[in-house]
């Protein structure tokens, strides 16, 4: 009824200019006619001004009518609702007119009679303890006259039976029927929920499809159900009564008939009697069809789908984006790993025999000394001072070799990208001690000039270490052919300002190439016979990547200087 | 009679090594010097007694195996077992072919390194053996004028007096006067000792050309 309410309300305010009062009366229809409601009714609108009465419906039309009778026999009425058969019986009362809607029954039966051609036998059942015997009669009346123009034969089967034996009946039902319910049946039941369960049932038992005539759609297993639009009802009362506003008079106004009559089919039962959905009734709606979410609500659905398609697209867009940008950074950065580990390794290969070396020191002396322990304890019993020396000897030489592994470990671990603060000194004792086995192996001699109280760096270590190895292994080689004094490279760090550490390697070799220190930063370019040359192009990125420069020239006094710029830290202090 | 005492050179850049190998050495009753590098062995005066140097292949500034061509070039015949951190083959023979002793691997066993020492050691035994016994040759046969050396050498080729003569155009009268000079000086008569005592110099046998 809210609908109703909502559609008459709208109409009036849309049509009548004055606000306009409405009481409701809702009588269910479950609700006994009543002796002392009638009263109460009276009691109540016996004062009160009453411009019209509009009555909705069968029980309402009943009701209405002696209602105007008892308390206001001179209100216009308007009776909606109701069949035009049924409106001719109110014809004749003095102020009255309708919204008639018949074609309830008859609509109904006509699709159903199109959707099920050859039907022979037409089943009715109807009631329940809300409809009155005059309901059912009616009902029944526009049944059975459709069923006899039809041909068909007509078998009421309302009546006080069990369900039980409502079920057997409609099990029994010959082929080629169908069956009509009107309204909610099997008396008892008071509860909507219940009453679409029993009505489920008996659409699982019958023998043939059902069709239903209802106040409001429910998936109760109907093929098709007639129901009611009631804002559109509402609509088309609130317009009538502007009309016998307008008119002053009820009877001057022409009932109408209403366009709220409404079908609904259900796609899922007209499967399961193979029903064909072409023939349906223009305007109906066919509900439940699987694949017909689309089809029935195609132009919304692609509006949405475009719109979360492009939404979709925007996302995703913006998301690749994203994983592109980070994987690119990434990328670029896994890249500069790659190029570091591959200079490490490259450094590592030149440097492993020199570190194999370096390992053989202590393990050589470690053997040794075991077997001299052994030697004396053989002859009789080794002094215990002395095997208490050489034990301590081996002991050293294990660690020192240790150490070397570690070293070696260090070298080849990747994937460090994080910054800490050194020292100039720090950086470059690290370094040394990675490389002086190649600078003992190669005859080199390396030399320190760091200046006093050097600002500290934020660089990752590791890949600092890496360009100053780069540097002095360079300058190893520029050095190869030169004879042992030449053989000196010099690590100079010194403040310029502040902000900046100057560092540089130098040697002594023949110095940079004519062509001069840029062609050297080409990637690949090399003048060593051995060694990858990319070492260069790594250490110019690492030094960039750490907000610096790099540099050569020709040092004065013979060889050449290749020397990087680093931004300053301030420690703070603690 | 006193046997010199054999003395063992150590020389390598890395103190464990040189710590350990002294220890060894010494404990086998050998005296031992070590260096820390090739130059400051370099500068040593060749031993008198035999002697034998351990010395490592890898050493910043001089390695090993110059050092072995420099003692080479000054004349020096030192008995050399090469230690090495590297398997070099074509190092190794290198050294070999240069007239090391050996050619050890680290890490070495201790018995490897006496083994080859106890070797090289008796090289050079014999080498300063031969060489003692060149020099004394060479002394004798210094005391020779020019002329009688000539003489000496013909006569270990096996010729006769006259063909000496012949071969220096001196009579051979004054040939057999030189020979005696020579037997008088060298204190050998038999031709057969001057050849031993020629070998024993190193003088070429087959000197002159036989008419």
């Amino acid at each position: 009824m809210v609908e109703f309410m909502e559609g008459f309300r709208d109409e009036l305010a849309r049509q009548w200019p004055a606000p306009v009062a409405i009481r409701m009366e809702d009588i269910s229809p479950d609700a006994p006619a009543d002796a002392t409601f009638d009263a109460w009714l009276e009691q109540k609108y016996k004062n009160r001004r009453i411009d019209l009465i509009a009555a909705l419906e069968g029980p309402g039309t009943k009701l209405g009518v002696a209602f105007r009778n008892k308390v206001r026999p001179a209100a216009p009425m308007v009776l909606a609702g109701i069949s035009a058969g049924r409106y001719e019986v109110f014809r004749s009362l003095p102020n009255v007119t309708g919204v008639t809607i018949d074609q309830n029954v008859r609509g109904l039966l006509e699709a159903a009679a199109r959707l099920c051609p050859g039907t022979k036998h037409l089943f009715f059942v109807s009631g329940g303890i809300k409809t009155t015997e005059e309901e059912r009669r009616l009902w029944r009346l526009d049944a059975e006259q459709f069923a006899a123009a039809e041909g068909m034969e007509f078998v009421d089967l309302t009546g006080p039976v069990t369900f039980a034996k409502l079920l057997e009946q409609v099990r029994a039902m010959p082929p080629h029927s169908l069956l009509l319910r009107r309204d909610t049946i099997v008396g008892g039941l008071t509860r909507a929920s219940d009453r679409t369960k029993a009505m489920q049932q008996i659409s699982e038992a019958a023998n043939g499809p059902l069709f239903t005539i209802a106040d409001a759609y429910a998936e109760d297993g109907s093929n098709g159900t007639g129901t009611v639009d009631y804002r559109q009802m509402g609509k088309e009362v609130g317009a009538q009564t502007v009309a016998v506003f307008k008119a002053g008079d009820a009877s001057a106004v022409p009932p109408v008939p209403s366009a709220a009559f409404r079908l609904s089919f259900d796609w899922r039962q007209l499967q399961r009697w193979g029903l064909d959905e072409k023939r349906l009734p223009p305007g109906s709606d066919l509900r439940f069809r699987q694949p017909g979410l689309w089809e029935a609500h195609r132009g919304t659905m692609i509006g949405i789908t475009a719109a979360l398609a492009v939404q979709t697209a925007l996302i995703i867009a913006l998301l690749l984006q994203r994983r592109w940008r980070i994987r690119a950074e990434s990328a670029l950065r896994q890249q500069r790993e790659q190029l570091s580990h591959t200079l490490r390794l490259a450094t590592m290969t030149q440097m492993a025999s020199s570190l194999a070396h370096e390992l053989n020191q202590p393990l050589t002396a470690m053997v040794t000394n075991a077997g001299t322990a052994r030697r004396m304890i053989a002859r009789g019993g080794g002094d215990p001072a002395e095997l208490g020396e050489i034990l301590q000897d081996i002991a050293a030489d294990g660690q020192r070799a240790g150490e070397v592994i570690r070293g070696i470990r260090g070298m080849v671990r990747r994937g460090e990208t994080a910054l800490e603060i050194v020292t100039v000194a720090e950086l470059i004792v690290g370094v040394r001690r990675m490389i002086e086995p190649e600078a003992r192996a190669r005859g080199c001699l390396i030399g320190e000039e760091i200046a006093p109280g050097l600002p500290t760096l934020e660089v990752n270590t590791v890949q600092m270490q890496q360009v100053l190895l780069n540097l002095l292994m360079n300058a190893f080689d520029a050095m190869e052919s030169a004879g042992s004094a030449a053989r000196r490279v010099v690590i100079r760090a010194e403040a310029e300002g502040d902000a900046t550490v100057c560092v540089s390697v130098r040697d002594f070799g023949p110095g940079l190439p004519p062509e001069g220190a840029e062609k050297l930063f080409e990637q690949y370019y090399t003048t060593k016979v051995h060694g990858l040359g990319m070492g260069l192009v790594i250490v110019r990125s690492i030094i960039e990547a750490h907000g610096g420069s790099l540099g050569a020239a020709n040092a004065d006094g013979g060889g050449a200087r290749f020397y990087f710029r680093l931004p300053a830290v301030r420690r703070v202090a603690t | 009679m006193n046997v010199p005492q054999p003395l063992i050179f150590v020389v390598d850049d890395d103190a464990s090594v040189r710590r350990s190998l002294a220890r060894l050495l010494r404990h086998e009753g050998y005296a031992v010097e070590t260096f820390t590098s090739a130059e400051a062995y370099l500068e040593h005066p060749a031993p008198d007694v035999p002697a034998c140097v351990v010395l490592d292949v890898r050493m910043p500034g001089l390695g090993g195996l110059e050092l072995q061509q420099a003692l080479a070039g000054r004349g020096r015949v030192d008995q050399i077992v090469f230690i090495t951190g590297h398997g070099d083959v074509p190092m190794c023979a290198q050294a070999m072919k240069a007239g090391a002793v050996d050619f050890l691997p680290k890490p070495f066993t201790d018995d490897a390194l006496l083994e080859a020492v106890a070797r090289a050691l008796a090289r050079a035994k014999t080498r300063q053996q031969k060489h003692a016994v060149r020099e004394r040759a060479r002394a004798r046969l210094a005391e020779l004028t020019p002329r009688e050396m000539e003489v000496f050498r013909h006569l270990i080729a096996g010729l006769l007096n006259k063909q000496i003569g012949a071969a220096l155009g001196t009579a051979e009268h004054t040939v057999k006067l030189q020979r005696g000079q020579i037997t008088a000086k060298l204190g050998i008569t038999a031709v057969a000792d001057m050849v031993r005592l020629a070998q024993q110099a190193g003088v070429p046998l087959a000197a002159v050309e036989k008419t």
